[in-house]
């Protein structure tokens, strides 16, 4: 069957796919044609690897065909920004930590504690100011990369930034209890000088109440939407609805 | 040597890419994701761009690297879902002659990572053998044995499908 008996098949089939990419020099190119026209196992190879091909490169097209790769590289550089901009807020943050903790400790004054209480409550703001903002740059950054292709993601990704934003809500709701908390016992031990049952009681009612009334007054509703998405209560097309963006090419079948 | 432009770099490499990363995912909405985190990568890098290789040729690592690592997440996500079902996105649904394209999927993800990469890279349009091999940083020689290898494979799994459904192969 083979045309080169000087060459045996192995030597063919190692050349094939070089072959049909063109990418042999003339000589060979001619042994391994005149080899592939007389052997039907090659042959069947060249054009089960084309049709192979062909699919892929189908299956490409459709997708690029419905992509928009200006908005991706908008979103991709919206993105950046993002990320440039959290860095700062991370580095300014912890700069104000370190400054307000340095101060305290060598704070040497009689109102002390009532100055310490003060300063928690500062301390309070960047961490608490970081993960708030963390989570609302990433449910923005979700709602942003669905709805509106500023950023280029798919609903998959989707699903799990206003997962992971979640988590992160439910974080926050922890923190500020627990320092709200915090702050309450020393301010209340600073103002009667001891810690009292009753006291401590009513910050514990104040500690379990603020998550709510967090939530209540200063959650943004486009979050709250994305809980009840993420909980099933409402669809997408409602998610859409109620915050008033539109859908992204290709996912309206999602 | 300066760092070349994030907007000619992506102008020029983003079809290529996107059609690499639905050859290395088998999805659309992966396909997507790993799309933008290698601009994002590209993006992150570029000014440290030393131009020891092809600008082309790195963006083309750079997508590899992140496709089979998104891959293999979301393959991790599917087995704690155990929805491996639901895995086979719109684009295999939507295609046709469907069933062709679903075997053909189903049989490369079945396929190791290096025999993938280099069966999707062959299938990207307009790339060579001689850039294939320095993407993946071997001998072209070792690209066209890795991808017979590959197709080998392929029609393996190929023709073990057949057999598994041969009432749905009459049927297309």
């Amino acid at each position: 069957m083979h045309t080169q008996p000087h060459r045996d098949h192995g030597w063919y089939e190692a050349r094939l796919e070089g072959y049909r990419r063109n990418e042999l020099d003339d000589a060979e190119r001619a042994d391994v044609a005149s080899h592939a026209a007389g052997c039907e196992q090659c042959a069947a190879w060249l054009s089960s690897a084309d049709r192979e091909d062909a699919i892929m490169q189908t299956m490409a097209g459709d997708v690029i065909a419905n992509f928009d790769f200006d908005r991706a590289r908008r979103g991709t550089e919206n993105l950046i920004a993002v990320r440039r901009r959290q860095t700062w807020v991370l580095l300014t943050a912890v700069a104000v930590y370190c400054a307000v903790g340095v101060g305290i400790v060598s704070l040497r004054s009689p109102h002390r504690v009532w100055i310490s209480a003060g300063a928690v409550l500062v301390l309070m703001g960047p961490p608490l100011g970081l993960l708030l903002l963390k989570d609302r740059v990433a449910a923005a950054r979700a709602r942003a990369s669905l709805a509106t292709g500023r950023i280029a993601i798919s609903a998959r990704r989707f699903e799990s930034r206003v997962r992971v934003a979640l988590a992160l809500f439910q974080l926050n709701r922890a923190v500020i209890a627990l320092l709200t908390a915090l702050w309450g016992v020393l301010a209340f031990s600073a103002a009667s000088g001891r810690g009292s049952l009753p006291g401590l009681v009513m910050l514990g009612i104040l500690a379990a109440l603020a998550p709510w009334l967090w939530r209540r007054w200063l959650a943004p509703s486009a979050v709250k939407r994305e809980e009840e998405l993420v909980r099933g209560r409402i669809t997408l097309a409602e998610y859409r609805a109620a915050i008033a963006l539109w859908p992204r090419r290709g996912e309206a079948r999602r | 040597m300066s760092a070349p432009d994030f907007h000619a770099v992506y102008e020029t490499a983003r079809e290529r890419i996107l059609a690499l990363c639905v050859h290395l995912t088998g999805n659309r909405a992966l396909a997507e994701d790993a799309f933008q985190e290698t601009f994002l990568l590209v993006h992150a890098h570029l000014a440290g761009f030393r131009g020891e290789a092809d600008a082309g040729t790195w963006v083309y690592r750079i997508a590899v690297r992140v496709c089979l690592r998104l891959r293999d997440a979301d393959r991790r996500q599917r087995r704690l879902r155990a929805d491996a079902a639901a895995a086979m996105t719109e684009i295999r649904a939507n295609s046709s002659p469907a069933t062709e394209r679903e075997d053909v999927f189903n049989a490369l993800e079945a396929l190791d990572d290096d025999h993938r990469t280099v069966l999707a890279l062959m299938a990207v349009k307009g790339l060579t053998g001689p850039e294939i091999a320095r993407v993946l940083d071997v001998p072209i020689g070792t690209v066209h044995s890795r991808a017979h290898r590959a197709r080998a494979l392929l029609r393996a799994a190929l023709k073990s499908t057949s057999q598994v459904h041969p009432v749905d192969q009459a049927d297309h």
